[in-house]
């Protein structure tokens, strides 16, 4: 099958691009990577401006698109990533570029495909209409099967797993399975009481009766998903042929995140070396961080699996940042690619003035002991504050975060060390990303109380919110598909009801009226009326529903209490300095594909303290032939002698490479040991608290 | 094989409360009455799926099946996968066994229009609110304007002004056919030249044109002009708009627009010399140039082809040569399967030449296929049908009522019987087909017998099919015997062989009345059936002769004496048997029948006018007279003199007769 194309694409194409795209295309692996027609593997470093490229390409390819039938199809893991592409595509001075945002072309997360072009399409035709797919509303409709009384004993041995929490936790894993031996259901945790062969199979019975009336009420699991989308190929064999036709050319973002049984699923359709198809995949194995947590997660072999001499393309240099900071995080590229800086000498310089003495800056290891870890944040924003510019740090974007591999508890009986340890107030489940609320009313409240407001995010956050309401009454936009906050702000606009509902919004987020319940009322009268949610679903009617701030007065004493220094909590995880500036604290996970101004990351513990583990890393001892990268173990063991390992390296390599300007460590004396000399020769400061 | 519009379901719809119908692959002719629900058939699938002329349709308040607030049309697509990839998305699976008899799936694409009153007005209009959405439930994604194109029907109006359309004008059909030619897009640039040449000719310098245009600018528009217009206006004159020195500029939107305004100009006529031809000739060369686009457009790799009552202004036989072509383009020729066609018509002409397996009976808002699956006609009768279906026969298609019989005697009697029994045919819309030999009468009721649907008078085609058969038993008094006792035999009877074969001995009644009666029940019963079932089923009835043939009957049960008559022969002495028999072997002259049906009408209306002469004398001159009593009573009497399975018929297709009550 081959790219439909009017012509291929040349050397004047693609130079004619880069300056209406304004594009540097120093790199001869970039053109290349624009002109390939075929199959390719392509490893992008940190800050190597891989969205770009790829948006480059698919304008490139849009502009000789020569088809009506059939299309480019772009995926993610992630919508964040997806967004990228498609504004990108929105911004882009070439007309053509915004052909690829509808048929027949897709760009959407691996989820989004296999949901649209598989699972769906396949579910449908079983004879269920009405589908939701989604984690949160599954385990709400699940949870209230098992309220009734035929589930009670399946019900009560859930409650032996300790906490609502963890039963949501359970039912948000149980989704079906192919095996050997049929189909089965997924079970993540066994309460005790499934440890007899008899429970077991009385469990696995109850368990599945319950999973059947979830199939019919139309309800599952995004996981689910992938299972019909399995049992979709496997009833009808032309399904991959007729994809390969529609997607002749596949680009794969994020690859890296890309887990094993999405990565199977994609390459039963769309093999990699088949003359059938062209899959481009863009990401980078250095970076290959998996949650850890929930024992599905497991990364794809075909890409992480493979070593940099392998991949088509390397893409080894940064614009993100200098020549410091990337030899300081070469050593923890797993695939040992030559990390370098792709700016060049202006640009290096013009970056020098933007700290506070014209000079590079000075990337720095906070040692700290037993008694002063609570010192290192309020010392890494002193040496911010100094370091950067008077300008600089007042600029509305300068981003200063604080990272650590684990944010959780990970085993009770362990020794813990953990973002908490560094920041009292630092809670996962506050953190603005995470942030869930269960009302809109706890949602307005969240956004009222944020300081400073952000009105930005205030409104994202409360859309987010609205979108979830039209989730819970059962509403879809007009091709069916669950309201985007774009789709629903054309659909309020087609009946002329856009001014009244951002009216509304206006109310719930400003502090003109307090939040009670008359004034609550009104509020979600209004909305709705606005979004014609009359009559209301149960679900809906509970998150529109009022209830007494359970915050009053305890959020008053909050913020004076969590401050240190020049450091003050506020909600969301986000400290304020008194220089105006924000550091907000983040696991590592949580900040993959961002970039910042100045990162400090800190030593965490899981089975064993990561920085001390990879002290070996920095000061150059590792790898070593003995221990060469690829025989590393996958993950951390406190048992083992040897403790290096896969993933503290490539959680590093990830904090190590977000910063801009200015990378710091903070490492406990006891495991910094005496590597100061070393450390000051691969260029560290060392700051002793 | 390719993509084709397999099934179409319908509920609220126009006069369709309910519809499921099933379609082939290539030819599917709509046959039935005014107001059978063709039309609103075709318009269904015209609303799904749009037609690729300009033509643009929308739901409308009256769309609405009665009080209906919602109304949906479902459309089946099959053998879909090699377009497949286009509509991935949209595709359903069905479960079908295969060869091996495992359980698999294969892809289908539906579609269904779903409109709903929303009880609000749009720009002084009811909103009808109306989506198009894949699925077997429609709970797929909307369509895509791009899938519903390439789904688009070419269709053609009934009694189109074909001379109109025909002709130039902005958007001209004609010049959106020759736009599609593959062969015009080729030499695009070579038309342009052409025209800018003859523009620079027409127009350069000293060109007549040139002058003339030049004065109308200069003398008059100019001084109408204001000072600071005088810069940007001016007036230029050319075809089309194209010079020369333009044409390396155009891009390639410009261009096709200026090669649309030459095709405009166009228009399509049947001679050179432009003089009026009828409508009907127009009438053809509008789908030639109709057909031409279907088959060059490259996009219409999907060509459903929607024709509405062609025959309008055909002549028969032009309306069969044109059948002829559309059912030509519609079989496959050899892997390539045809162009998909839905045709309606009200011509038996068109209908006679189509294969009956093509043919779908519509009626009062529903549909009946005659396909193979769902009528009990087995391969060898559709061939025959084919065969023998002419165009006299082609009626079946079209009435209400049917009379299949025998002979000539029953085609010519029965409508003057009914007549007189005041149940003329015609206004029970009930037609006569003679059927040629003794067994088509079988495919005939087999045509109207739905398979496997006894149980179900709801899937009967609502048609009554009532087939008249001689019972063709034998009278002994029928039998010459030597010895001359039977005065009027004329039949002998014949032993069989040793071997116990041949002979004819099972035709004669037989002796004793008792077991000649069940003799004739036997042999009723045996004269409906067909391998052992009798075909006597759902709104299919058989009426066997009481007694030897119709002839017999007929001299048998009443009317001898009116046979004498007809047969120009004088009254005999005998039984009834023998009377009959008498008039039996005399009928064989074609004239009978005729006679007879002037003999019975004549003497109606003697009796008639007899009685009416006395009443009038009764009652005195110039005074109105009642007859309708009498008449009512002549009828009564005369069905009572007719055989009893005729008068069965009658009722059957018509209305129970008035029976005397006292009686």
């Amino acid at each position: 099958m081959s790219v439909p194309l009017l012509s291929r694409i040349t050397d004047e194409d693609v130079a004619a691009l880069s300056v209406t795209e304004r594009l540097s295309l120093d790199d001869k692996a970039l053109v290349e990577i624009l002109q390939a027609l075929e199959s390719v593997d392509v490893q992008a470093c940190p800050g190597s401006g891989k969205t770009t490229l790829i948006a480059a390409k698919l304008i490139l390819l849009a502009t000789k698109w020569d088809s009506m039938e059939q299309g480019v199809c772009v995926l993610s893991h992630t919508n964040v990533a997806k967004d990228e592409i498609i504004k990108c595509l929105e911004r882009s001075p070439t007309l053509a570029a915004r052909s690829l945002l509808s048929y027949p072309h897709f760009i959407g997360t691996i989820q989004e495909f296999v949901n649209r072009y598989i699972a769906l399409p396949y579910l449908r035709s079983r004879g269920v209409a009405d589908i939701t797919v989604e984690n949160d509303e599954y385990v709400r409709v699940a949870r209230k099967i098992l309220g009734r009384g035929e589930f009670g004993w399946l019900n009560g041995t859930l409650n032996g797993l300790g906490g609502e929490d963890n039963k949501d936790a359970f039912l948000r894993a149980t989704f079906r399975l192919i095996s050997p031996d049929g189909m089965s259901i997924n079970v993540s945790k066994r309460p005790s009481a499934w440890r007899t062969e008899q429970g077991c199979s009385k469990a696995t019975r109850e368990l599945s009766r319950l999973k059947g009336y979830l199939d019919k009420a139309g309800v599952f699991l995004f996981r689910d998903m992938y299972t019909q989308a399995h049992l979709a190929l496997l009833a009808c064999e032309e399904l991959p042929a007729f994809l390969r036709v529609r997607f002749p050319i596949l680009f794969l973002d994020e690859m890296q995140d890309t887990q094993k049984f999405q990565d199977e699923l994609l390459q039963q359709i769309f093999p990699m070396n088949s003359p059938d198809s062209v899959v481009q995949r863009f990401g980078d194995p250095d970076q290959a961080i998996f949650h850890g947590i929930g024992g599905d997660e497991e990364p794809n072999v075909s890409f992480n699996g493979k070593a940099a001499a392998d991949m088509n393309f390397v893409l080894h240099k940064s614009r993100r940042f200098g020549g410091e900071i990337s030899e300081l995080a070469r050593p923890f590229s797993f695939n040992a690619i030559p990390l370098e800086t792709a700016l060049g000498e202006d640009a290096l310089t013009e970056r020098k003035e933007l700290s506070s003495t014209g000079a590079a800056f000075r990337h720095s290891v906070i040692i700290f002991g037993d008694a002063s870890v609570g010192d290192v944040i309020p010392k890494f924003s002193e040496i911010v504050s100094k370091q950067f510019s008077a300008d600089y740090i007042s600029s509305p974007d300068f981003a200063v975060k604080v990272v650590g591999a684990v944010g959780n508890e990970i085993d009770p009986d362990e020794e813990q060390l953990k973002i908490g340890h560094y920041w009292g107030g630092y809670s996962k489940d506050s953190a603005k990303k995470s942030f869930k609320a269960k009302t809109l009313l706890e949602a307005a409240r969240f956004c009222r109380r944020q300081v400073p407001p952000d009105w930005g995010e205030r409104y994202q956050l409360i859309i987010d919110s609205v979108l979830r309401l039209m989730i819970l009454s059962g509403k879809t936009d007009d091709d069916g598909r669950r309201f985007s906050a774009r789709s629903l702000r054309s659909h309020l606009e087609d009946r002329a009801e856009w001014s009244d509902f951002r009216e509304c919004i206006y109310l719930m987020l400003d502090s003109v009226y307090e939040i009670d319940e008359e004034f609550w009322s009104g509020i979600s009268e209004v909305l709705c009326k606005i979004l014609n949610l009359d009559p209301a679903p149960q679900a809906a009617v509970d998150y529109l529903a009022y209830a007494e701030d359970q915050r009053v007065g305890d959020h008053q004493t909050e913020e004076t209490e969590d401050s240190r220094g020049d450091l003050q909590m506020h909600s969301g995880n986000i400290l304020k300095h008194k220089d105006g500036f924000s550091v907000e604290l983040s696991t590592i996970h949580g900040v993959k594909g961002q970039t910042h101004d100045a990162t400090l990351v800190l030593e965490t513990r899981s089975h064993c303290y990561d920085m001390g583990v990879m002290l070996p890393f920095f000061v150059g001892r590792l790898p070593s032939e003995e221990h060469p990268n690829e025989k590393l173990p996958e993950v951390p063991n406190a048992n083992r002698k040897f403790k290096p390992n896969k993933r503290f390296m490539r959680q590093l390599y990830v904090a190590m490479s977000r910063p801009r300007h200015l990378l710091c460590l903070a490492v406990h004396s006891d495991r910094f040991g005496d590597h100061e000399q070393a450390m000051q020769e691969k260029g560290w400061e060392i700051v002793r608290l | 094989m390719r993509l084709f519009l397999s099934s179409i379901s319908i509920s609220n719809f126009r006069l369709f409360e309910r519809l499921d119908l099933s379609l082939s692959p290539g030819l599917n002719v709509l046959v039935g009455e005014n107001d059978s629900g063709k039309t609103a058939l075709i318009d269904a699938v015209r609303y799904v799926l749009g037609t690729n002329s300009n033509d643009r349709t929308y739901v409308s308040e009256s769309d609405f099946f009665g009080e209906k607030i919602d109304l949906e049309v479902r459309l089946k697509f099959s053998e879909v996968e090699k377009h497949a990839h286009r509509f991935v998305e949209h595709l359903s699976h069905e479960d079908f066994l295969d060869a091996n008899g495992n359980s698999r799936s294969r892809p289908v694409l539906y579609l269904r229009l779903f409109a709903k009153k929303t009880g609000t007005e749009r720009r002084g209009y009811p909103y009808i609110k109306v989506e198009v959405r894949s699925g077997v439930d429609g709970g797929g994604p909307l369509l895509e304007a791009e899938i519903r194109d390439f789904l688009a029907t070419t269709y053609l109006k009934p009694l189109r002004d074909a001379e109109a359309e025909l002709s130039s004008g902005r958007a001209s059909r004609l010049s959106q056919i020759l736009s599609s030619s593959k062969d015009v897009k080729k030499d695009a640039l070579k038309i342009l030249e052409i025209i800018a040449q003859a523009n620079d000719e027409l127009l350069g310098e000293d060109a007549p044109l040139a002058k003339s245009v030049a004065e109308i600018d200069d003398r008059y528009f100019r001084k109408l002009l204001f000072e600071n217009d005088k810069d940007a206006l001016g007036v230029f004159a050319d075809i089309a708009g194209i010079r020369g020195r333009d044409l390396d500029k155009l891009t390639d939107t410009a261009r096709n627009r200026h090669l649309r305004t030459i095709l405009e100009s166009f228009s399509l006529a049947l001679t050179e010399d432009r003089r009026m031809h009828g409508l009907g000739y127009h009438n053809l060369l509008f789908i030639a140039a109709e057909l031409l686009l279907l088959e060059q457009d490259p996009t219409s790799e999907f060509p459903l082809l929607l024709i509405e009552e062609p025959e309008a202004h055909l002549h028969p036989q032009l309306q069969m040569k044109l059948l002829q072509f559309i059912d030509e383009r519609a079989k496959p020729k050899g892997k390539e399967s045809g162009v998909q066609c839905i045709l309606s018509t009200h011509s038996p002409n068109i209908a006679s030449k189509a294969d009956p397996s093509q043919i779908i009976i519509m009626n009062g808002g529903k549909a009946w296929s005659l396909r193979p699956d769902e009528t009990e006609l087995g391969k060898d009768d559709y061939r025959y049908l084919q065969k023998f279906l002419d165009v006299t026969k082609a009626n079946v298609f079209f009435a209400k009522g049917l009379l299949f019989v025998e002979g000539d005697a029953e085609n010519i009697l029965i409508p003057e019987i009914a007549a007189l029994l005041d149940r003329p045919l015609e206004n029970y819309g009930v037609s006569i087909v003679k059927y040629d030999n003794a067994g088509s009468w079988k495919r005939f009721a087999k045509l109207f017998l739905r398979r496997g649907q006894d149980k179900h008078p709801e899937h009967w085609v609502p048609v009554k099919v009532c087939v008249l058969r001689d019972l063709d038993l034998w009278p002994s008094c029928a039998e010459s015997t030597p010895d001359g006792t039977n005065k009027y035999g004329f039949l002998q009877r014949k032993e069989p062989s040793s071997e116990g074969k041949g002979g004819n001995l099972r035709y004669w009644e037989q002796e004793g009345e008792d077991k000649r009666k069940d003799q004739i029940r036997l042999q009723i019963e045996e004269h409906k059936k067909e391998n052992g079932a009798s075909l006597e089923r759902q709104n299919v009835k058989l009426c066997v002769s009481n007694r030897w043939t119709f002839e017999f009957c007929l001299a048998r049960f009443g009317l001898f004496d009116e046979c004498c008559k007809a047969c120009n022969v004088d009254s005999v002495e005998g039984t009834d048997d023998e009377k009959a028999t008498y008039i039996q072997s005399l009928v064989s002259k074609t004239d009978f029948a005729y006679d007879l049906a002037r003999i019975l009408r004549d003497n109606f209306h003697h009796r008639v006018s007899e009685e009416a002469k006395r009443l009038c004398k009764e009652a005195g001159e110039g005074t109105k007279v009642d007859l309708e009593a009498y008449i009512r009573q002549a009828r009564m009497e005369f069905a009572e003199q007719l055989p009893p399975y005729i008068v069965e018929a009658i009722e059957y297709l018509t209305e129970p007769l008035e029976r005397s009550g006292a009686e």
